[in-house]
This record gives structure tokens, C-alpha cells and sequence, in this order.
């Protein structure tokens, strides 16, 4: 059967299209990869086109109904609507990671098409069949209302600027190319001679597989090689997916495929092939038996000594991690109120647009490892250790990175293409379905915590938070999370006594890992919620009795007595309550309950000591003036490119424009540790400025040189070096184009490595308005004030797009996110966009943000980091509004409507 | 309007839709990826697109691909093909009869092709018999050298090359 159809105005002829979707035509057979694959299954808006004049999710339309038709896509650069949107988006800021981009652009193109003047609610009930994990939608409406033409009023936070690259915005790195659909991810390259991988996965939530029979699977025409848990090879140690560096001297107990499955997303084989098509088949076509062992989802229980062991002897990953500062239980005698209570977070996914996917190369001697990874060097590391291969064989690259927030931070199917790299001594992909992302990638760790505090004088004088971690199967980063958790106790409230203690268990779920925050948002929706009860308890003011207690400028780190960069948590609280107009914690109309919420928190900047966290960077003047900077920064949408940029332009003077930073690459980069703990800001760019001060006083020493001069009369101001008089003695350029030409002939260059100090706060202040719907018990978050106190902003419109990008997550977080199982079975539960609900952008409430623009003493130019902060103190806030609007408790989240209306009666 | 091609490719029948004015070298390259045969000039001058041809030599940027119904076409994927390399292929490595490796896939299959001729040819036949492919790097010592190791049958087969 052969189709006939228009896709952008060119006639386009197909046959034999079996049962193809329309998104696979126009990726596999007509190279138009701008439309992407988030889900297949119509969920998530990223693969949209349009199709005579409507709105459709290209992989929901099957090629064999196109016959006549016209579509348009993202490369239809002719139509000046497209365009006008592509360049709206890029320059309000819409665009981060870049993986929603071009679908949601024709839902704005068909947004405008049928109403050219739409309120912003009606861009946002258009957009809602489009999902996006990193912007909160705020500036992908912005720019649509702009390309409306409408004179758009909405007040943006306001940064100091120096000589002009700080302070002042630009879109993320590549967001035009972003915009036009052009910006390869890695399922949009070209590999010649790819091979496929696909997955076999555990047929049950924990048992053991007892026979399997590749046999059949091996006879498909097309097949490659198959490995499985029952191979006794290399491939068969053990391993533990977060190690960063062979010195790490972690509990290693997960296999590649594991015999004994131990969650519903654990591998049990894997199946190279010549296509993805047959490689699915052939993992169909494994045969094997398995019997099943008790499944524990639930942490009490598999604490529980006569609990079926998951690991080895117990189900106890780590105990007794924690630590006291001064004596909590004397003090708590001292004290004239006690507060006890127990909170519960759950588990929550990445949900980034961008499935896990990987290509890799093996040459017989190089694995070369093609991915959208947060962290080039830790997985080197990890796949030198799994392999047995030295540094210099392997070779990480990292690819465009549609969302990771943690996810892309731990190896997921990395390792499993690199395998089959190996086995096949070729080029091996393998693509994770959105179905398999939520089965086998990571969560963030449930935990159960019990705050304790006690007060004396309106103050804390003592306080323990004991927390129960569910790590799912394996240990992967159970004591850095322990640490992580524990840490933002100490940065908060000043009181003399304070300890922690962290328990982590084993269950038959999803293996937690690193997910934006990292153990913040657990614990500050825990304290923070803790407080509000309290207060609500005794009456007080929860705005007032934090202003008593808050750590402020000069506080002092409680656990290491260091003290703190930069406090300003305080004005960050008040500001935001000068920002709400409604100064009441309570109301009702006839339909609806009213709340105020607040919470404050904290997040760290990086990882601190012990653990090596250092960047090394080096920058080099090339001879036109332009400069090359090497340092190993992921950008992942986030903006850390021109985080970098910004830096090293302002110290050395010159336009944003002419610095370069590498991608990272192992072969040719510097080290750092990879892009988490909110680390890139305080640590790179930290790094890069130090070694653009250093080069600074490499080009004086340089001309001082050649101009003979005496060094201390020189100076360097924007590119040139003048004496302190005022006379110009010579450009940079004009000094680097000297050395590389005459003797003695070098490049101006300047190498640094630096360490992380201290681990300073980021700090944050979330007041929202929620109101409750008295009929149906549905919440609509109406209004959320943000106040961070993040240093100096380098990028406001990307500081300001992280912070609305952390709200969605935050928000999802409180009231509508978890991932779910079968009580029985363990089955896992939300396996798609449908039953793993993320805020729409209709969903969204309506955000303010501001900043206390203070810089902090330590921060590369006053700056420090907002990435993970951005979400820490939303859950609490919003909680809080329910609880105030409706008199609950609620001490669990998510709350979900069904929660509201078991509590309302209705 | 497309062709359908039929030919055995390494062994291997295959169909192809072709233009009809498409060159064997770009259905090699562009439509069957294999991506061994290289282009060096686009005008039969320099071998770099060197193909086996029903057991001859040829140039495949010169070869009408529409004419090749039927034929029996050996890459130089071929020889390499369980893995193992064939030992006109090591004895190139050994003598360092390759630096930058662009001629050596048409050298490599002049080299073998000729062997298989001419069992024992002499030097000069050996310059001879692989004076249709240029090398800008080596200078040919090394290449006709790796031919004669081959030639004084240095390297055993080892089952390389399924013939
Ligand atoms: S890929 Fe089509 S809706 Fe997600
Ligand atoms: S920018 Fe929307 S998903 Fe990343
Ligand atoms: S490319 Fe065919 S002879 Fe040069
Ligand atoms: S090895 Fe370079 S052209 Fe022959």
C-alpha cells in the first residue's frame, strides 16, 4: 500500500507502512527529527505536529490514515508563525533542557491559530496536552502570549548588574537551535552500523529465576548475542550504580542481571539485535521459570528481624547514621513545650521528557560511551571497574540532555549497552520506552521521620529527627543520601541540641537514587510541617516564631561550627510576606476553603568534605581575544554553559559571546565531579573564576615581558593591558598573538584547581494560597510567592526558570506525584504520564518571584546555587494551606483529593 | 522512477531499490552502509573505491550500479567478516603497509584479488597488479612488501575468509 501526503508543503510518497505512526515516519524515514518521542502513548505532547489545521500527538496517527494529508512540523522554518514563536521562545527564557520545545511550539502555533488574542488561561488549557519538567510553564506561556502580540505586564526579578555579563539574562545555551528542532538529543544521531539492545525485565516484584532457555530467542533471523543473569562472566559481579571513583569504598550488591530480582524493573537479560523490532522479539521469546519470594513494600515490615531477607542476612542497608550536637535528651528536660509527631514522604520519579538512552562503541580496544549524562567521570569510573578496562580505554561523551534532574546522575542502561558494545564489537543503542524509564529508573527515597523538638522561651532549645529511608532493592547511594538528609538539619534554625539518625531499608521497590533535592525536600517537609503544626497547636504566629528562631547573617553552621557564607533566610520570609496581600491564615466563601501556607528551607552547594569535591579549569586566550575554557560543567537546560560564560566574561571583561566552554568529554576534559548537589555554580564556576584571575596575571606577566615593564605598574581592564597611568600598552590579543609567534613561543594559558571550602545554604522562603473546593475536596494551588536568597544572580532568567521549574516539581511533589504499586504483587503501578500525574500547565498556579539580592562572601561573584533549592520549601507551603483550610492534619504526602474527601466527609 | 537490484553482496542476496543513475559506490555506502569503500576521486583514478567484481577488480565510483543484476560483489567487509581478519589484512598491520588508511580498503582486495590470479607473483607483478591504486602516504614499499609476506604465505589462513 503506498500513502500519499504533504508533510511541510513537499509531497511525500510511503509504502508499505505496516503499522508505522506517524511519528516514526517523519523521524526514521524522512529525517525530520524535531518531533520527539516522550511517551508513544499520547501522554506527555512532545511529538506533536499538526495535521490540516489540528493539534495531534504524532504518535497516536498511523501512517496508513495520512492518505491526502497536510502536516506541518517544527522544521517548517517557510511559515512565519512558526518562527515568530521559535524566536518568543528563545528569548523569554521558555526553553531549558529543550526536549518539549518543539511540540509545545505547535501547540502554541495551533493556539494562536484559533484565537490570536488568548488570555494567558486559555494558552495554558491549550498547552495542557504538553508536558514539561523543567520550566513550570511559567515562560513557555510568556512567549506564547508575546507572540500574541499582548503588551505582557508580569514583573520579573530584578538583579544587580556589574560591567554587564552579570546580572543580566540570556537564554540557555543552543536555544534557538532548541527552538527550530534542530539540537540533536541522542536518539536524533546518525551512528553508522547501529545495533539494538533491548531489556528483559523481572517477571515479578522479588523471586529468583530458576531455568531460562535463550535458545528459541537466539534462532531470530537478526539476533546477535543475548546475555542473561544466568551467564557466570564478567558481567556477573557485583557493582553498585552510584560509585563515582574506585576509591569509593561502598556496598556493591547489584549485578547487571540479577537472578534474584528484587523489584519489578530489575534486568534479568538483555538481547542485542539488528533492529529494536527484533531485539523486542527475542526478549520475548526467552524462556525461563521462576519462583517467587515474599514481596515487602512496606519498610516496617522488612525491618522486622523474621522479614524475608532481599540482601544478604537483612534488610537493613545502613543504621545508626546520624549525629548529635550538644546533649538532645537533657535539654529536652529543660524545655517548656515538647512537639512529637511523625511525617511521611514518598517516592517520587524524574518524569524528564527524555527517557534514558544510551549508544555505545567498542573498537576492540575503546569503549566509547555516547549519553545524556550528568556525570561523564563517574561513569568512566564505573565502567573501567564493571569492564576491568583502564582510564584511557574508556571514553564518556556526553550527549544533548533532554531532562535529568538526577536521574541521568547514576548509571540506568549505560552499562548494559556498553556490555553489548563489547559482546558485539560494535555500535549498540539502547532506548528506554517511558514504561521502562518508570520501571528501572530511579526515585527519590521514601522516608518516615519523627521530629521531636522542644521549645523554651518562644525558642528551640532542642531537637532529633529520626528517619526511616526506603531504598528499594539496592544500596546504590544510601549513605550519601543519610548524609544529605542530615546535613540541612544543621543549616536552618539555631538550637544548641540537635541530632539525627537514619535507618535505611531494603523493600521490593523501585531502587531509590538521586532526584532533585536529594533528601531536602523530604526533610524540610517534615520540619517544616512539624512547625506549622506546632504553631497551630499553640496559637502562634508560624511567620512570627520562625523570624525568632531562623539562622541569620553570621550564624554558624551548628554541626561543623563553620560559619555560614551568606544568611539572609529572614528578609527571604519576610519579603514574601510582604508580597501576599491576603495576611490571614484562613477563609471560605460559599464554594470554596481558603489556606495560607508557609515554609522556609534550605539546600546545600555542593558536597563537602570528606568526599573529593573539586573542579579543575583552565582557560586559554586564543589570538583573536576570544577564549577557550575547559572545565566539565553538564548543561542539561539548566544553564550552566553560560553560567560559565558569564564568569569567566565578567572577570576578564569581555562579551559573554567569545568564551567557548567544552562539552564534557573524559578524553579531553578537566575534572570535576559531575552535575549534582547543586555543585556547578559553587564549585565550577567557582573554579573558572579563580583560573580567569589567574590568567589575568599570566598575560600582565607576559607583556611585562615582552614591553619591558615593571609588572606592578601594569594593569588589565576588559581585554587590554594599560599601566596604571593610564597608558595602553597592548591588547590581550595583540600580547598572546606576540608569544605565539615569536620566540619564546607558548599559548597564554592558565590552569586551576579548585576545592570546595564549605557548603554553604541556599535559602528560601514559599508563602501559597490553596483553596479547597467544598464540594468535590479538590485543591487548586491559587497563588505561590518564591523568595530565595541565592547570592548574586549570574542569569536572572534562568535563575528565574529554574526557581518556576523547582516549583512544578515541589508542587507535584505535595499533591499529586507517587509512585504506586500493587499492595499485593509489588507491580508497579504508574507506569505512564496517565497514572503518574505531573502538573499540567493549566494546573499551574500563578507564581511571584523575587531574590534578596545580597551577594554571598564566598560564591564566584556573590553567586550561589538554586537548581535543587528551587523545590526544597514548596511541599510544606502548600500542605500547610490545606491543613489551615480545611483544619487538617495531614502529615503524609502526596495529599490527594481522595485524602481531602475522606477528611471533609464527603 | 526507482530500479530493483539484484546482486549477492558478501555472500548475501540482495534486492534494493536503486535510481537508475545510481553509482555501486553510493548504493554500497548510502543504501547497504557499508562503509568500507571509500571515495577518493569520483573518476577511476586512484582505487580508494576498489571492489571485487565476479572475481575481478573494479572501480566502483565508475560502475553504473543499475548494472550489476545479477553479480556477485565482494567489499572489503568481507574478508573481515566472522571477526577474524584476513592475512592480507594483518600483513598489511604487521608491515605498517597503512597510515592514514583511507587506500588501504582498495588495496587491500587489489592485493588479495591479484593472489588470487596469480599465485606467486613477482615484484614487479606485484607493483603491477596494484598500479590501479594510489597511496599518498607510504610511498608502496610497505604494501607490496605486506603482498609478498602474504604471497610467501607468512600467515596461515585461519579460516578469515570463508574461501
Ligand atoms: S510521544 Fe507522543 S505524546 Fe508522548
Ligand atoms: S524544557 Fe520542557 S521538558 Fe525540558
Ligand atoms: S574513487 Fe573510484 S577510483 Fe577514485
Ligand atoms: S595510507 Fe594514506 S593514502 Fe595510503
Amino acid at each position: 500500500m503506498t500513502v500519499n501526503f504533504k508533510v511541510n508543503n513537499k509531497k511525500v510518497e510511503i509504502k508499505d507502512l505496516d503499522n508505522l505512526s506517524l511519528l516514526k515516519i517523519l523521524r526514521e524515514h524522512l529525517s525530520l527529527k524535531g518531533a520527539k518521542c516522550g511517551c508513544k502513548t499520547g501522554d506527555c505532547g512532545t511529538c506533536s505536529v499538526i495535521i490540516d489545521g489540528e493539534l495531534v500527538r504524532s504518535c497516536l496517527v498511523l501512517g496508513k490514515n495520512l492518505e491526502g494529508k497536510s502536516i506541518k512540523t517544527i522544521e517548517y522554518y517557510k511559515d512565519e508563525k512558526i518562527r515568530e514563536l521559535q524566536e518568543t521562545f528563545t528569548r523569554s527564557g521558555a526553553i531549558q533542557c529543550g526536549f518539549c520545545t518543539p511540540g509545545m511550539i505547535m501547540a502554541a502555533y495551533s493556539i494562536l491559530e484559533k484565537n490570536p488574542k488568548p488570555t494567558k488561561k486559555e494558552i495554558r488549557e491549550g498547552l495542557k496536552y504538553n508536558l514539561c519538567r523543567c520550566t513550570g510553564y511559567e515562560k513557555i506561556v510568556d512567549a506564547i502570549y508575546d507572540a500574541s502580540g499582548q503588551v505582557n505586564t508580569k514583573k520579573h526579578i530584578i538583579a544587580s548588574v556589574f560591567k554587564g555579563n552579570i546580572g543580566t539574562s540570556k537564554p540557555v545555551q543552543a536555544a534557538l537551535e532548541k527552538a527550530e528542532g534542530k539540537f540533536e538529543y541522542t536518539d536524533d544521531l546518525v551512528f553508522n552500523n547501529l545495533y539494538h539492545g533491548k531489556i528483559l525485565f523481572a517477571p515479578s516484584a522479588h523471586g529468583y529465576i530458576t531455568k531460562m532457555n535463550i535458545e528459541e530467542a537466539k534462532k531470530i533471523e537478526g539476533v546477535l548475542d543475548i546475555v542473561t543473569c544466568m551467564d557466570q562472566e564478567y558481567w556477573s559481579k557485583d557493582f553498585n550504580c552510584h560509585i563515582t571513583s574506585p576509591f569509593e569504598k561502598l556496598v556493591r550488591n547489584e549485578k547487571m542481571f540479577n537472578r534474584h530480582f528484587r523489584y519489578d524493573g530489575d534486568k534479568i537479560a538483555a538481547v542485542v539485535a539488528i533492529s529494536e523490532e527484533i531485539a523486542q522479539k527475542a526478549v520475548k521469546a526467552i524462556e525461563y521459570e521462576f519462583k517467587t519470594y515474599p514481596v515487602i513494600l512496606d519498610v516496617k515490615k522488612a525491618m522486622k528481624d523474621d522479614s524475608y531477607p532481599i540482601q544478604k542476612d537483612n534488610n537493613i542497608a545502613a543504621r545508626n547514621i546520624g549525629y548529635e550536637i550538644g546533649n538532645v535528651e537533657d535539654a529536652y528536660k529543660d524545655c517548656d513545650i515538647l512537639f512529637e509527631k511523625e511525617y511521611h514522604t514518598q517516592k517520587q520519579s524524574h518524569g524528564m521528557m527524555e527517557p534514558h538512552i544510551a549508544v555505545a562503541n567498542y573498537d576492540g580496544e575503546i569503549l566509547t560511551l555516547y549519553a545524556p549524562t550528568q556525570n561523564v567521570f563517574g561513569f568512566r569510573s564505573l565502567m573501567t571497574e564493571i569492564f576491568d578496562l583502564p582510564y584511557n580505554k574508556v571514553r564518556v561523551i556526553k550527549t544533548n540532555i533532554g531532562g535529568a534532574f538526577g536521574a541521568k546522575s547514576e548509571v540506568v542502561v549505560e552499562h548494559i549497552a556498553s556490555l553489548l558494545a563489547i559482546r558485539v564489537k560494535g555500535t549498540v543503542k539502547v532506548n528506554l520506552s517511558r514504561k521502562e524509564e518508570f520501571l528501572c529508573g530511579k526515585t527519590r527515597t521514601a522516608i518516615d521521620f519523627n521530629v521531636k523538638f522542644g521549645v523554651k522561651n518562644g525558642k528551640f532549645k532542642s531537637m532529633g529527627i529520626d528517619a526511616v529511608l526506603d531504598r528499594g532493592g539496592y544500596y546504590g547511594s544510601t549513605i550519601d543520601l543519610c548524609y544529605a538528609w542530615m546535613d540541612k538539619v544543621y543549616k536552618l534554625y539555631e538550637c544548641e541540641n540537635i541530632k539525627t539518625n537514619t535507618i535505611a531499608i531494603y523493600t521490593n521497590t523501585q531502587n531509590s537514587g538521586a532526584v532533585r533535592g536529594y533528601g531536602a525536600p523530604q526533610v524540610n517537609f517534615a520540619r517544616e510541617t512539624a512547625i506549622n503544626d506546632y504553631c497551630r497547636d499553640q496559637g502562634l504566629d508560624k511567620i512570627q516564631f520562625r523570624l525568632d528562631n531562623l539562622f541569620e547573617q553570621g550564624s554558624k553552621d551548628i554541626a561543623t561550627k563553620e560559619t555560614m557564607t551568606s544568611v539572609y533566610v529572614k528578609d527571604c520570609l519576610t519579603r514574601a510576606y510582604e508580597m501576599i496581600e491576603e495576611k490571614r491564615n484562613k477563609w471560605e466563601d460559599e464554594n470554596y476553603y481558603y489556606g495560607l501556607g508557609v515554609a522556609v528551607g534550605v539546600h546545600g552547594n555542593g558536597i563537602g568534605l570528606p568526599v573529593a569535591d573539586f573542579a579543575s579549569s583552565s582557560i586559554k586566550y586564543c589570538a583573536d581575544g576570544s577564549v577557550i575554557v575547559n572545565t566539565t560543567v553538564h548543561d542539561m537546560g539548566q544553564g550552566s554553559t553560560i553560567m560559565i560564560k558569564k564568569i569567566v566574561a565578567e572577570v576578564l571583561g569581555i562579551d559573554d559571546d567569545l568564551v567557548t566552554v567544552l562539552n564534557p568529554d573524559t578524553n579531553s576534559n578537566y575534572y570535576s565531579n559531575g552535575a549534582y548537589a547543586t555543585r556547578e555554580t559553587w564549585v565550577n564556576g567557582n573554579s573558572v573564576k579563580a583560573a580567569a584571575d589567574e590568567l589575568i596575571k599570566v598575560i600582565i606577566n607576559e607583556t611585562a615581558e615582552i614591553h619591558e615593564k615593571n609588572i606592578e605598574d601594569l594593569i588589565y581592564l576588559d581585554g587590554k593591558i594599560a599601566t596604571k597611568a593610564g597608558d595602553l600598552v597592548a591588547t590581550a590579543a595583540e600580547v598572546v598573538l606576540h608569544r605565539m609567534h615569536k620566540p619564546p613561543f607558548k599559548e597564554i594559558e592558565a590552569t586551576v584547581h579548585f576545592t570546595n571550602p564549605q557548603v554553604p545554604g541556599s535559602y528560601m522562603a514559599n508563602i501559597v494560597i490553596s483553596k479547597v473546593d467544598k464540594k468535590t475536596g479538590e485543591v487548586k494551588v491559587e497563588k505561590l510567592i518564591a523568595v530565595h536568597d541565592v547570592g548574586r544572580a549570574i542569569n536572572p532568567m534562568m535563575l528565574e526558570g529554574q526557581i518556576e521549574g523547582g516549583i512544578h516539581m515541589g508542587l507535584g511533589f505535595a499533591i499529586s506525584e507517587e509512585v504506586k504499586y500493587d499492595k499485593k504483587t509489588g507491580k508497579l503501578e504508574t507506569i505512564n504520564f496517565k497514572k503518574y500525574k505531573m502538573f499540567r500547565a493549566n494546573d499551574m498556579p500563578e507564581i511571584h518571584i523575587e531574590i534578596v539580592n545580597k551577594p554571598d562572601s564566598v560564591g564566584p561573584l556573590g553567586a550561589k546555587g538554586v537548581g535543587e533549592a528551587a523545590l526544597t520549601a514548596v511541599a510544606p507551603a502548600v500542605i500547610d494551606s490545606i491543613n489551615e483550610a480545611i483544619g487538617s492534619n495531614f502529615n503524609k504526602i502526596p495529599v490527594l483529593q481522595k485524602d481531602i474527601q475522606e477528611f471533609l466527609g464527603l | 522512477m526507482k530500479l530493483m537490484l539484484n546482486m549477492t553482496i558478501n555472500n548475501e542476496k540482495i534486492s534494493v531499490e536503486i535510481e537508475p543513475d545510481s553509482r555501486l559506490l553510493d548504493v554500497l555506502r548510502d543504501d547497504l552502509g557499508l562503509l568500507g569503500t571509500k571515495e577518493g576521486c569520483g573518476v577511476g583514478e586512484c582505487g580508494a573505491c576498489t571492489v571485487i567484481i565476479d572475481g575481478k577488480t573494479a572501480n566502483s565510483c565508475v560502475t553504473l550500479a543499475a548494472s550489476m543484476e545479477g553479480c556477485d560483489i565482494k567489499t572489503i567487509e568481507y574478508l573481515s567478516k566472522n571477526g577474524k581478519l584476513h592475512p592480507m589484512q594483518k600483513s598489511f598491520i604487521d608491515n605498517s603497509a597503512l597510515q592514514c588508511g583511507f587506500c588501504t580498503p582498495g588495496f587491500v582486495l587489489s592485493g588479495v584479488n591479484l593472489l588470487e590470479r596469480n599465485p606467486n607473483p613477482t615484484e614487479e607483478e606485484i607493483k603491477e597488479g596494484i598500479s590501479g591504486n594510489i597511496c599518498r602516504c607510504t610511498g608502496y614499499e610497505q604494501i607490496v612488501k605486506a603482498v609478498e609476506d602474504v604471497r610467501d604465505e607468512k600467515y596461515i589462513k585461519d579460516g578469515a575468509c570463508d574461501e
